[in-house]
């Protein structure tokens, strides 16, 4: 089973690369507000959302699709962690 | 008419019928919504609260911030509307500016409210809600009221209704001052061509503060129709708002193209059928053709609407889709201006053009808002005596008159942009980046990206030459701007270049952007 930080990182990667163009890796914190700064909005969340699913092969339902999961990266660690 | 009117209307003709529903969590019928309405009155008045005034809300859509709202318009004061979600710094600019009298506010917000308000010369009577959604969160106010009944207010349709502050290009928001006479003009039109009945149910997805939610919140209103909240966070994911349109069956569905594409794209015009749907009406941006041509197929048979209109004049032309739509057809146009309304589309020098000449289209009629708040200057340039001696607005858009009459939208005169379905002044996200005491200087541009859709890039000289990471500037940004402000990219230059005249030279940055992105 994946742990904590791979799965971190992993998502972490793919923002990185895909939302932001490469820049900045460690600057992005696990508790960096991401639909505040600009970098998830309804389209990119999408993106975000079917990579985790493609990734660990799971479903993120509609109610879970929200700020309290999806706000950071932190967040997000924690969402695909208590589905596995 | 008076805005508040439609309530008191819909209350005597279908007092049992649902006004507001809040998904999951609760609604209120048009008699319960009039009755909280008029004791938030009597409240607001108790407080000092007076015709003229201005009234802060600081709430996200719920039943409870559609109360307010009308317990302000019935107490003869205008509403300020302030994104819950934005920043609480330019919350404070505007509610300040405004000098409100009251202030609902959702009290998590207050801790940072607090010191953006003590500022003010006159500290507003802060109505602190502990939370929001079917009307709870006014519980403790309306308790609060009991006993108290609310005067006679001799209203005018020439009081403001409310207020919306639209972005600056000086990095100052500024208030446009809409009055009663100029909103119910745009409800009723909206109405005429919409032909709601009690029967249908709105979206209200827009947020209070933007303009869109005008349509929403009276049309709804004025026919006794049913009006559902799409949260937020709803709004924002395809699965939970594919599932709320389908569970509170709307039949009238009015937002930003983006948020149709994202129904589309998240594949939920594919999984429900939407049966109660009959009208889809968008603005805000250029629906991209392709991808209205994918909305099209996914929802057959319903009418769609373009509708086009700065926050000043309210919604002024409109084009309803022929379906089907020529496979030939390149672009929506905007369509015709409003019957309601007149316009005019003039050259650089304020003259008319020629036929199907492009120019700055001008608008007059009941719609058009009274001007920005206390600024006359912004108001001798916003304004204009056309040859007919009619008082005109300059929306600052270039429009050209295709032969069949219907209007082509070509972009704006000025630096002024439309992103995820808001205005942006370039010039205002210049101004926050300027502040920075890092950044020497900053030019932002915008140019269409073929997957993203508008790209805005900001262009910096760092103060010794250094850099500064994206990620920062981001978390600076969202201290002072809204999301939908922040831009796509930042790069750091050594020096930004200039025209021969010494200016920003914009062409060229915008070009190597846009040849980035290839």
């Amino acid at each position: 089973m994946p742990d904590t930080k791979e799965i971190h990182n992993k998502i972490k990667e793919f923002i990185v690369d895909e939302l932001l163009g490469g820049e900045d890796a460690d600057e992005l914190e696990g508790d960096t507000e991401l639909v505040r700064t600009g970098i998830l909005d309804s389209v990119s969340t999408l993106r975000v959302v079917a990579f985790i699913e493609g990734e660990w092969d799971m479903e993120i339902e509609t109610h879970e699709a929200n700020l309290d999961n999806l706000g950071s990266l932190d967040a997000m660690t924690k969402l695909v962690e208590s589905k596995l | 008419m008076l805005l508040h009117d439609y309530l008191a209307q819909a209350a005597a003709r279908n007092p049992a019928g649902a006004a507001v529903v809040d998904p999951g969590v609760g609604s209120v019928t048009y008699a319960e919504l009039d009755a909280m309405s008029d004791t938030l009155c009597a409240l607001l008045q108790a407080r000092g609260v007076q015709r003229g005034d201005r009234v802060g809300v600081v709430l996200h859509k719920s039943v409870d911030s559609v109360a307010s709202i009308y317990g302000i318009l019935k107490a003869g004061a205008a509403y300020v509307p302030v994104d819950a979600d934005g920043p609480m710094t330019r919350a404070g600019l505007i509610l300040r500016d405004s000098g409100v009298r009251a202030l609902f506010a959702e009290a998590k917000l207050m801790g940072e409210l607090d010191g953006q308000l003590s500022e003010m010369a006159q500290a507003p009577a802060v109505f602190a809600l502990e939370q929001v959604g079917a009307g709870a969160g006014l519980a403790p106010f309306l308790s609060e009221a009991e006993g108290l009944s609310r005067q006679a207010v001799e209203h005018a349709e020439q009081d403001l209704a409310y207020m919306l502050y639209t972005s600056g290009s000086t990095g100052r928001p500024k208030g446009a001052m809409i009055t009663h006479a100029n909103s119910s003009s745009f409800v009723d039109w909206a109405h005429g061509v919409i032909e709601p009945s009690e029967k249908d149910a709105f979206s209200a997805h827009a947020p209070f503060h933007f303009d869109l939610s005008i349509l929403d919140l009276y049309v709804s209103c004025k026919s006794a129709a049913k009006l559902v909240i799409i949260g937020e966070g709803v709004g924002r994911q395809a699965g939970a708002l594919g599932e709320v349109m389908e569970q509170e069956g709307i039949s009238i569905w009015y937002s930003a193209p983006t948020i149709l594409r994202m129904l589309v794209e998240g594949g939920e015009l594919d999984r429900r059928e939407l049966p109660a749907l009959r009208t889809v009406i968008f603005a805000g941006e250029v629906y991209p053709i392709d991808a209205f041509r994918e909305l099209m197929a996914r929802l057959p048979k319903r009418a769609f609407f373009n509708f086009y209109g700065p926050t000043e004049t309210n919604v002024c032309t409109y084009y309803r889709v022929p379906d089907p739509l020529d496979p030939e057809v390149e672009a929506l146009p905007i369509g015709k201006v409003c019957e309601n309304l007149g316009g005019l589309v003039v050259d650089l020098d304020d003259k008319p053009v020629k036929d199907g000449e492009e120019g700055e289209l001008w608008i007059t009629g009941p719609n058009v808002m009274q001007g920005y708040f206390q600024l006359e200057e912004r108001n001798a340039i916003a304004f204009q005596t056309g040859p007919d001696g009619k008082r005109y607005y300059r929306t600052g858009d270039l429009v050209v008159e295709r032969e069949d009459g219907e209007l082509d939208f070509r972009g704006r005169r000025d630096r002024m942009v439309k992103r995820r379905g808001y205005r942006v002044e370039l010039g205002e996200i210049e101004a926050c980046l300027n502040r920075h005491p890092e950044i020497a200087a900053a030019a932002v541009t915008a140019h269409q990206h073929a997957e993203k859709g508008l790209f805005v890039a900001a262009h910096m000289e760092h103060v010794d030459g250094g850099k500064l990471s994206g990620i920062k500037l981001r978390k600076y940004c969202a201290e002072h701007l809204p999301p939908y402000m922040i831009p796509d990219a930042f790069r750091f230059m050594e020096a930004l270049p200039q025209t021969s005249t010494h200016k920003i030279d914009y062409q060229r940055l915008a070009a190597a952007e846009a040849e980035r992105s290839k």
